[in-house]
């Protein structure tokens, strides 16, 4: 992968981000499954849409770097 | 709650999330402050940002439910005012305070030294320092 002029720093913590940001998603993914509380549920589903976001943005920020 | 022996209850899913959002908050923190280019620094910016209203939702939805009682700090009683409340702007930690005493001290010292030998600092230059 080419990562233009981005610093070994951004790219290191791009991945990390990255990392964390797709555990998150899976974490609120699977907790809103296994909630009990229906209005939880909701709260929890909006925020893994959130957390998918974030980790779509950070895989373009190391894409489109050239 | 009523969760089984292998599932998380849902009170403790929400602290482990808020507990998350806490630790991604500051690694945002860390990589804004670390980062040059101006549309990662954008990014994690709004990441951060987002972060904080997740952990707000988090921890307003734990707070309904009287899963997180973070504790109000104790009111005073009457005249009876608790320490914390007793404190009160002491002039003896004030910079400004320490300054102008200073200044007065320098002032003194000068003024006595002016009158003891009045004559030798007449039309001097070192007579125009501060103060």
């Amino acid at each position: 992968m080419v990562y233009g002029d981005l610093t070994n720093k951004e790219i290191s913590y791009l991945q990390d981000a990255l990392e964390m940001e797709n555990l998150c998603l899976t974490k609120y993914s699977v907790y809103a499954d296994q909630c009990q509380d229906d209005e939880l549920k909701d709260i929890l589903f909006n925020i893994s849409k959130n957390k998918r976001q974030h980790a779509n943005e950070l895989k373009q920020l190391m894409r489109h770097q050239h | 709650m009523g969760a089984s022996k292998n599932q998380l209850s849902d009170r403790d899913m929400l602290l482990d999330l808020l507990m998350t959002e806490k630790y991604m908050s500051q690694m945002y923190n860390t990589a804004l402050m670390e980062a040059t280019n101006s549309d990662v620094i954008d990014s994690f910016d709004e990441m951060q940002h987002d972060e904080h209203e997740n952990a707000r939702l988090l921890y307003n939805s734990m707070h309904d439910r009287g899963w997180y009682n973070a504790k109000q700090i104790e009111k005073p009683v009457g005249q009876q005012q608790s320490a914390l409340y007793s404190y009160q702007a002491n002039s003896s930690y004030a910079v400004t305070s320490g300054a102008k005493n200073f200044g007065n001290r320098l002032g003194n010292r000068r003024n006595s030294a002016m009158s003891s030998s009045t004559r030798r600092y007449e039309g001097s230059s070192t007579n125009t320092g501060l103060q």
